[in-house]
């Protein structure tokens, strides 16, 4: 169905290659994932697929790329309308209209579709992906899951053979992203789609790939069955890295490959422990006493009670809209209390600002990007110095040691996921508060950069500093976190140690812990201690 | 569910849930603004906003774009405010009711026979209060028809030449909000690192930010759109095109030409009618020729049936009513004051363009609660398709 034969592809102020010489064949009708490092070619692969790259992007190509032999040199993208369906991130930046079922007829309006057909042809979407519901709903009113699927919805509209997704569920909570990739799935195997799907959070769609493409800059790019794949390679969900350290033949994929190995290695552990993460408070850091929080007339928060001390990273969790941002907006001072107590080391934060804001409390947004605003990496670590009166170098000092080697010259926003975070980051230390906030850090981050932040934050808590971060990301809050907290319609509903929620939630449990439950067992990383420890 | 008891069914086009068509609420609300535009007596422009607030209030549906009327009328309390406020500058320009004086600032000789403060007249502030309530009631007829039919439903019925001026006038539209929550992303962000968030200084470190913001999603809604199918296969020349955009060109100077001189800057009123009616015939020539070649389709077009014609005419005939009054009733005299007199015919016209409300049928619901029930019978439909 889609063939890439000697394709190579530079952009225009660039003199290195973003793919080189790359031959892929994805047959029809089956679901590649594709995986890889950020800024390892894998947009740019997908951009390829109906010609946005280089129709949009600029650049240069050679060889050839063609779906269902019409090759993307004859056409434009627009062209292919009827053929490819592209569905980015963020759908919100791609709809045209503001109505769900007038989403769903745009593209068979620009391709003079008849009246008959295309009323046929949305009842028919609109039932696949379960949205006859919210036919008539405003775009604008809809959840992130909803969102997703339809756009996803608004590009089937138009018959297309195949479906390109970019990160669909990156932006997702756990349900909502169950949901989207359910959907996905049911088209696979109901519609003979052909799905490209480029996804980060491989321990979400692993289990759905009939083949698995490997884009890394330093390596050919190749396409092989998930199996063969995930044997050596080092990107791998925490599935099958849990299947390496514990030496199972063959390599289990799925939660439920993995269950049938899990006796055995849970008779191993049965003595063992999982290493306590706990630090041992000196003060309290934060104090909230009854607060509330309203939007106009909605609720955003409502009588929250919590007390966390330094030295504890803190995992806020729950559905998109259940009040993580506004909180964190609450304790960095963004928002004012509608009433209740707010207190971080018994100041008001709201009532800070300037330096004796970021002396106390620091907020790395959901977009990183927002916090910086020079354009080299060297001017903004100097302007980073400046805000938080401290030596000049400082900033560029912690952002170094925060990540690898970076050309000071470069412009932030050429930097990849992981490093513009970092530089937010550094900017946020620099200014030494005692109270670190991140909103949904690991958006976009691939395994070798999350490992990165994990470690980073990991010291940052040894130093006594407290950590909050809002994030979707059940490994991640495994992972780091020392406490679980989850919000649902601006209420507390749990709060405890992070192996007690986490092992006992079935949405948001880590893969390990559904490997080996019922048990406190949450990462890789602690179970191979384990086993290091009874060797 | 179709009524079964009683002698008189309301019949279906009235009672099925449907949208009107846009246009016909866009022209019920701009009659009703003409007739605004011809009156200053409060009494009438007070009914005038009564009536348009209460189809409104009965005839809106449930998505976010009907509350855009909110921001229409505080805009019109503002527009009142403000011509009042005005007053107080020179108030004494006409009358006899003397309220109280204010202390008089002679301005230096440049500004000869302009004077700021004296005597404020009661004359001058009730013709300040019915000229901003003027202005005020055609923004909020021009809110209500925003309220009623979405903008972006009304690009569905617009000529097909128009099609692309229409879409970009949507699309600016739904910029806007963005723009704002970009400009607020910012600001945060600033004060995040703990950077003044006030004064012009930090507005204009605000502006290049939201700025690069706007033109990358700009990209990405090209770039979404092309992906859709946007702007293929419309298959006409270079000659063709030209020739279209010449006679819209054409069209549209006419018009506004004519309508200058009806307006009365130039002398010859025939020879601006004249310019106007051509103006306007070329304008029809050049949508119909763009319109034959255009190759896109419209999906569930708005529907145009009787009652469309009902609701118009509701305010037309008040229009045409309104438009035979006494003058005396229309721009009732401030000097002396006096209660502005009213005539039962005229307040009649006004008021007959709240049978709109029985006129249109009724919008459809969007906010359905998603019932367990409904779940399940779609559930049950779709495993016995299976």
């Amino acid at each position: 169905m889609i063939r890439f034969e000697n394709v190579s592809f530079s952009y225009s102020d660039s003199n290195y290659p973003v793919l080189e010489n790359v031959n892929l064949i994805i047959p029809a009708g089956e679901l590649a994932l594709v995986v890889g490092k950020t800024g390892s070619g894998k947009s740019t692969l997908l951009g390829l697929i109906n010609g946005l790259v280089p129709n949009f992007t600029g650049g240069k190509l050679t060889g050839e790329v063609s779906v269902d032999q019409r090759s993307i040199r004859d056409f434009p993208p627009r062209d292919f309308a009827d053929l490819v369906g592209v569905v980015k991130q963020d759908p919100r930046t791609s709809f045209v209209t503001d109505v769900v079922e007038d989403e769903l007829a745009y593209g068979m309006e620009q391709l003079g579709v008849g009246p008959a057909t295309m009323r046929r042809r949305v009842e028919e979407v609109l039932d696949l992906l379960g949205l006859a519901d919210i036919r008539n709903r405003a775009l604008s009113t809809l959840s992130g899951g909803q969102r997703q699927r339809v756009a996803i919805a608004s590009v089937l509209t138009t018959n297309p053979k195949v479906l390109v997704l970019d990160e669909p569920t990156s932006a997702l909570d756990p349900s909502a992203a169950e949901e989207v990739l359910a959907a996905i799935h049911r088209l696979v195997h109901d519609l003979g789609l052909t799905v490209v799907l480029a996804e980060h959070r491989l321990e979400r769609v692993v289990q759905y790939a009939d083949r698995v493409i490997v884009v890394d800059k330093d390596a050919e790019v190749f396409a092989d069955r998930p199996a063969n794949v995930f044997a050596t390679s080092l990107i791998a969900p925490p599935v099958v890295e849990l299947g390496r350290t514990a030496g199972w033949t063959p390599l289990p994929l799925t939660v439920r490959d993995a269950r049938k190995f899990a006796e055995e290695l849970k008779v191993r552990l049965e003595k063992s422990k999982p290493k306590s993460r706990t630090n041992i408070p000196t003060k309290e850091m934060v104090l909230i006493n009854k607060l509330n929080f309203n939007y106009g007339t909605l609720r955003a928060l409502r009588n929250i009670d919590l007390n966390i001390n330094d030295g504890e990273i803190v995992a806020l969790m729950g559905r998109n809209g259940s009040g993580k941002s506004t909180l964190l907006s609450q304790l960095v001072g963004l928002l004012k209390p509608t009433s209740g107590e707010l207190l971080i080391d018994g100041k008001i934060p709201h009532q800070l600002s300037g330096k004796d804001l970021i002396n106390s409390v620091g907020l790395v947004p959901q977009e990183p990007t927002d916090l910086l605003i020079s354009d080299s990496v060297s001017k903004e670590c100097l302007a980073s110095d400046n805000d938080a009166d401290a030596l000049p170098g400082t900033t560029l000092q912690i952002f170094e040691q925060l990540t690898n080697e970076v050309d000071e010259n470069m412009h932030p926003r050429d930097l990849s996921e992981g490093e513009k975070l970092s530089l937010a980051l550094a900017i946020v230390l620099a200014a030494k508060p005692p109270l670190i906030l991140l909103d949904e850090p690991t958006r976009g981050l691939d395994y070798a950069a999350k490992k990165v932040l994990v470690n980073n934050l990991q010291k940052l808590s040894r130093k006594n500093h407290t950590i909050i971060l809002a994030t979707h990301d059940v490994e991640l809050a495994a992972e780091v976190a020392t406490r679980v907290i989850l919000l649902a319609e601006g209420e507390i509903v749990t709060d405890g140690p992070v192996s007690e929620v986490l092992s006992s939630s079935p949405m948001f449990s880590p893969q390990v812990s559904k490997v080996l439950s019922p048990s406190h067992w949450l990462t890789v990383a602690d179970v191979a201690l384990a086993l290091e420890e009874l060797n | 569910m179709p009524p079964t008891q009683g002698r008189w069914h309301k019949p279906i086009a009235l009672s099925e849930q449907r949208f009107l068509h846009s246009g016909a609420w866009w022209l019920w609300a701009i009659f009703l603004a003409v007739m605004a535009a011809g009156t200053t007596n409060p009494f009438l422009l007070l009914s005038i906003i009564a009536v348009v607030l209460l189809v409104v209030r009965y005839r809106k549906s449930d998505a976010p774009w009907s509350r855009s009327i909110k921001g229409y009328l505080i805009a019109a309390i503002l527009v009142v405010f403000i011509r009042m406020i005005l007053v107080f500058i020179t108030p004494d320009i006409f009358g006899d009711t003397t309220l109280i004086v204010l202390p008089e600032i002679k301005l230096p000789v440049f500004f000869a026979g302009v004077k700021l403060g004296g005597a404020l007249k009661a004359n001058t502030l009730l013709y300040a209060f019915e000229e901003g309530l003027r202005l005020a009631t055609i923004l909020i007829c021009i809110g209500a028809a925003q309220s009623l039919a979405s903008p972006s439903r009304l690009l569905k019925s617009i000529p097909a030449a128009l099609y692309e001026v229409g879409l970009a006038i949507v699309v600016a539209l739904t910029f806007a909000p963005q723009l704002a929550q970009d400009a607020k992303r910012v600001r945060d962000a600033q004060y995040l690192r703990g950077r003044k968030i006030k004064g012009i200084k930090a507005l204009t470190k605000t502006i290049i930010p939201v700025l690069e913001g706007a033109m990358e999603r700009a990209m990405q809604l090209a770039a979404a759109m092309d992906s859709r199918g946007y702007g293929r296969r419309i298959h006409q020349s270079r000659a063709q095109r030209n020739l279209t955009n010449a006679l819209i060109l054409g069209g549209l100077l006419g018009i506004l030409f004519g309508l200058f001189g009806l307006l009365g800057i130039f002398s010859q009123s025939r020879i601006s009618s004249i310019t106007l009616i051509i103006g306007i015939t070329v304008s029809i020539i050049a949508l119909w020729v763009a319109g034959n070649n255009a190759s896109r389709s419209t999906y569930r077009p708005d529907t145009w049936r009787y009652p469309e014609f009902l609701v118009i005419s509701s305010s037309l005939v008040g229009l045409l009513i309104f438009k035979s009054s006494d003058s005396t009733v229309l721009n009732p005299p401030t000097s002396p004051l006096a209660v502005p007199a009213l005539s039962w015919l005229t307040l009649l016209g006004v008021w007959f363009g709240i049978s709109a409300i029985i006129l249109s049928p009724k919008p459809p619901s969007h906010h359905k609660k998603i019932t367990e029930i409904s779940n399940y019978k779609n559930y049950v439909s779709r495993k016995s398709a299976a």
